[in-house]
């Protein structure tokens, strides 16, 4: 894909750490992206009804979130799994709809009541119908494995071995988010977090600790995306999806033995050439980080970092709000709430307007989403004016 | 308790597998079209889609570690009693990978690419047949 049309021209994040505070067995994934897609219409400064376009992810129903939020007639509709690698898929399809001419105005919205459901990443299915995924998993349940972090310990594991990395080399990133999500104020976690306290942390899935896991959390984020020509009618400054591209990287396992390099260096090399952006050109960076590994790994794949030196890159402030490369400049997942991608998304966005207050990135014009996962995504965003 | 574990349900497709691993055997699927191999077990050949060419191979039954980690975290009552536990990520000589446990050694000995082979061990309520590695002869 060459450069898009595209541009964002609402964000919404309910409040994250109000909403932690207490957990509500009725809190829904509904009401969460309905404050959400609340809060990008005013942020937007658009009418409710010039959406006519809406994608949901890990909100099932479709039918029923259009229905509550007086959406009757979407141009385009669709419902995306609640899987992390979608949220950057979904702003895509967003931007290839509209440039198809099928929907002008698309609201990208989200709804996590996983904490409050007591929702966990990992463990057993339970009983049920012969089911083909499910049945497959149990070859890995036997041996008592599960989880996403699990199978990404084990690639960090390795990886460690192949670079001489000592232990603790990862705990930069969890202090960089935690002193981030400080200046946020509704990032969940801002207890102040020292390298003591991340090595002294339980070990999950060993080696990863404690603090190298993103949390679980309720809340709903939307993100409106129309073209550049109308966002420029709009009351925010233009945020442009400069260019966008992606591929699947599936396996029978979430493990892969090249640390998902074929394949981010893929959308690494086509993002650039259709963007014409390359790493230094990167004014912050927000990044999946389901796991902290996943951050090296997408440094190094992307070409901020040398193979095997991203977890020196991230060292001697590099990646702090004033340093070289800001990096998940709002907290993060493992600090200001795991939304899946879509609060980076959101923080993309707000970087490039200026309206991030004390953990804002001076002079922030071009910002970049990077999701290293079986569905490999990443944007360019650029302020135009 | 292993007789708790959550084990695979035994289709048709897999049953071949499960077959060979009560004789102690590791076998797996290949393609008579163009000899890729693949685990676990399916109905067509992920090259080549077809499932006519698709037949089992009895296999060396060796393997390397590629990589492994220690579950601290309580996902299953069935380890409980065993938590912390190490779960291995193996390589068979053939190209296919598994998820596995590696028996007759700690965690604290394994090594990058050590060398395994293959046994098996009852699990499930059914004892079923799961492979499971151990360092290969010096």
């Amino acid at each position: 894909m060459g450069q898009t049309k595209a541009a964002v021209i609402g964000v919404g994040t309910t409040d994250f750490s109000a909403i932690y505070r207490q957990k509500d067995p009725f809190r829904t994934e509904y009401a969460l992206g309905l404050e959400a897609l609340d809060l990008a219409v005013a942020d937007a400064g658009i009418s409710k009804d010039d959406i006519d376009g809406v994608l949901l992810s890990r909100i099932d129903g479709y039918e029923m979130f259009c229905s509550m939020a007086g959406l009757r007639y979407p141009k385009v509709v669709n419902t995306y799994e609640g899987a992390g690698r979608m949220a950057g898929v979904v702003i895509q399809h967003a931007v290839a709809l509209i440039e198809a001419g099928l929907a002008t105005t698309i609201a990208c919205v989200y709804g996590n009541n996983g904490r409050s459901a007591g929702a966990t990443y990992g463990g057993d299915g339970g009983g049920g119908a012969y089911n083909a995924r499910l049945n497959d998993a149990k070859f890995d349940m036997a041996y008592g494995m599960t989880s996403p972090g699990a199978y990404v310990s084990m690639m960090y594991r390795r990886y460690a071995h192949d670079y001489n990395v000592p232990d603790g080399a990862l705990a930069p990133i969890a202090l960089s988010n935690r002193a981030n999500a400080q200046k946020n104020p509704i990032a969940v976690m801002k207890a102040d977090l020292t390298e003591e306290d991340y090595l002294s942390s339980r070990f999950i899935a060993e080696p990863l600790r404690l603090y190298d896991y993103c949390m679980i959390n309720d809340g709903g984020v939307a993100i409106i995306v129309t073209s550049a020509e109308r966002a420029r009618d709009t009351k925010q400054p233009v945020v442009k999806i400069v260019a966008t591209e992606g591929v699947g990287d599936l396996t029978n396992y979430y493990t892969k033995e090249d640390n998902f390099r074929a394949s981010s260096e893929e959308v690494a090399a086509r993002l650039r050439a259709s963007s014409g952006v390359g790493p230094d050109d990167v004014d912050c960076v927000q990044i999946y980080d389901n796991f902290t590994p996943i951050v090296l790994f997408s440094l190094e794949h992307f070409g901020f970092a040398p193979q095997g030196e991203g977890w020196q890159f991230i060292q001697k402030g590099r990646i702090a709000l004033d340093g070289e490369l800001p990096i998940n400049t709002s907290g993060g997942h493992t600090s200001e709430g795991y939304m899946q991608g879509w609060g980076l998304q959101v923080e993309a966005v707000r970087q490039l307007r200026g309206e991030c207050g004390e953990r804002q990135v001076a002079n922030a014009r071009t910002s970049q989403y990077i999701c290293v996962s079986p569905i490999v995504t990443s944007h360019i965003f650029q302020r135009e004016d | 308790m292993k007789s708790e574990r959550t084990v695979p349900t035994v289709t048709p497709t897999l049953a071949p597998h499960f077959e060979a691993a009560r004789e102690g055997k590791l076998a797996i699927q290949t393609c008579t079209s163009c000899g890729g191999h693949w685990f676990p077990p399916m109905s067509n050949c992920p090259t080549c889609l077809k499932t006519d060419t698709v037949t089992w191979v009895e296999t060396s039954g060796e393997a390397t570690l590629w990589s492994w980690v220690v579950m601290h975290q309580p996902y299953f009552k069935a380890f409980k009693d065993e938590t912390p536990y190490p779960v291995a990520f193996v390589k068979l000589k053939e190209g296919p990978i598994l998820i596995s446990a590696i028996d007759g050694v700690e965690a604290s000995e394994y090594t990058f690419d050590m060398p395994l082979t293959v046994g098996f061990e009852p699990m499930g309520a059914d004892d079923l047949p799961m492979p499971v590695f151990r360092p290969a002869a010096a």
